[in-house]
């Protein structure tokens, strides 16, 4: 009975698709992943002089900035609105023709050779040559639901917001839930005696840029198809808002310490754009599900895998909790009362 | 035996010109065969518009010819809105036309390129891994889509 309802239903949406040949349906026309790839980005500024260490030039920075502007509430710089990420040139540090469209193009780029150290150029190169003999990197931490962490915060492709205070700043990122907090005008701290993802942050006021150093991160990626980050990794970024024609940006000059990882400190600079279409949309910053909706997995030959409706590690986003006999426990209360008419 | 596969499609893709191209997701798409894609037709039983991937569950015939549940994998949130999809775009028993790279490893399951909703729209819950645009079109103008049928499988590019 219900094969012979789904294929008369089918029956009629091939007609339609027959008879009237369907358009795409109107919709913004704002920037796909693959649209950052062309966006303008702006150049890496030149350093003031070489720095050795991530804090030497955080505090550099700092005493030219006399201390810091100390904002109010009144005066603080207002980042308001969704964000996307847009283009960025650290690519370009670690590859020849290393631009965001070919990062992860198979045989479109070749590894510069002497930025990384050793061991950490050893496994760039096995990273790379496996995605240029599977066409992608078969595994990634993402996969298993691992934070990315940062660097890689400073790029991945979803939404973020930005909420700047006189005494912390917010940089909350979608993806895995990661907000960064940077506390302004004060000490690096880690009573915890470990790192972790996003590591600790602290910065300070100059005008209307901003300015954090960040230290004690987990081991990570650049990005994915990227070189791998030490656990002595740091980096030093100046984040500042521009009006770029109709289009707000933030852009981020970011240098990256790693004397693990890199034979000498890297710059690189990062551009996120306003999205107000994407408020528009109805977008929301809502929780990410990953650990409890993502049914990817590393599989025993290291490739990328799913488990599938049927497979008892499914886990099903949308089914119940684990009492389902109690009235209300569905997750998907929304999506079953609606049925095609 | 399966990394012989992947070898072998890899080899495909390169020598059909098709690069994978610069897809990026919250996983790697390894797993599809992106030289390919399968029309699916069937009905929907859930749409599980979520991060950090929306999947499409339908019930449509297996190859044998049994009912049987395939499952698509789609973008995250933020990317299937911008490209006009969101929670309200499918709804349960609405029979639908999908086009898909299949799973290698050949079980009912793949990456969503476009999707024809009953009243014949057009829709994109794409990730990177298709050009949904480009692909519909192709599909247009080869007449796959018109003359189309259940589990037809076409490649990527000429």
């Amino acid at each position: 009975m219900r094969a012979q309802r789904v294929l008369l239903g089918l029956a009629a949406v091939a007609a339609a698709v027959a008879v009237n040949v369907a358009r795409p349906q109107d919709r913004e026309t704002g920037s796909t992943v693959e649209d950052q790839f062309t966006l303008p980005v702006p150049v890496v500024e030149r350093l003031p002089r070489e720095f050795k260490t991530a804090e030497e030039h955080y505090n550099f920075l700092l005493e030219r900035a006399h201390g810091g502007t100390k904002h109010t509430m009144q005066t603080i710089p207002v980042w308001d609105g969704l964000w996307g990420s847009g283009n960025n040139t650290m690519p370009a540090i670690f590859l020849e023709n290393g631009t965001l469209a070919n990062a992860w193009r198979p045989g479109a780029t070749k590894i510069k050779e002497g930025v990384l150290t050793p061991p950490y150029e050893q496994h760039f190169r096995e990273r790379r040559a496996e995605i240029d003999q599977y066409g992608e990197q078969r595994y990634d931490r993402l996969t298993n639901c691992e934070y990315p962490g940062v660097p890689r915060w400073l790029w991945e492709p979803y939404i973020k917001e930005f909420v700047n205070m006189p005494n912390q700043s917010w940089m909350m990122n979608d993806m895995m839930n990661e907000t960064r907090r940077v506390y302004i005008g004060r000490e690096h701290v880690n009573i915890e005696q470990k790192h972790s993802a996003l590591g600790d942050s602290i910065g300070f006021w100059d005008g209307d840029k901003l300015t954090i150093w960040t230290k004690w991160v987990n081991p990570a990626d650049y990005v994915r198809g990227m070189p791998l980050t030490s656990n002595q990794f740091e980096m030093v970024e100046t984040w500042v808002a521009r009006q770029n024609g109709a289009k707000r940006e933030l852009v981020t000059q970011v240098t990256f310490y790693d004397p693990i990882g890199l034979k000498k400190p890297q710059q690189a600079v990062y551009v996120h754009e306003s999205r107000p279409d994407l408020e528009e949309a109805g977008v929301r910053i809502r929780m990410w599900e990953c650990t409890s909706s993502s049914n990817s997995y590393k599989d025993a030959e290291g490739n990328t895998q799913f488990y599938l409706p049927g497979d008892p590690q499914y886990k099903d986003p949308r089914g119940t909790t684990d009492f389902p006999e109690v009235p209300g426990q569905s997750l998907n209360p929304i999506f079953d009362e609606v049925e095609a008419q | 035996m399966k990394t012989t596969t992947l070898a072998a499609a890899a080899a495909l893709i390169t020598a059909t010109g098709m690069t994978v191209g610069a897809a990026y997701a919250h996983h790697s798409f390894a797993m599809f065969d992106s030289s390919q894609h399968k029309l699916i037709e069937g009905e929907v039983t859930e749409w599980n518009y979520n991060n950090p991937h929306s999947w499409l569950i339908v019930q449509a015939p297996g190859a044998d010819g049994v009912m049987t549940t395939w499952s698509f994998e789609g973008a995250a949130i933020v990317h299937a809105a911008r490209q006009g999809v969101n929670g309200k775009t499918y709804v349960k028993g609405e029979n639908v036309r999908i086009v898909m790279h299949p799973l290698r490893d050949g079980r009912n399951a793949g990456a969503l390129c476009f999707v024809i909703k009953q009243d014949g729209t057009f829709t994109r819950p794409n990730d990177g891994i298709c050009n949904s645009d480009a692909m519909y079109a192709r599909w247009q103008e080869k007449g796959w889509l018109a003359n189309g049928h259940h589990l037809d499988t076409h490649p990527t590019a000429d």
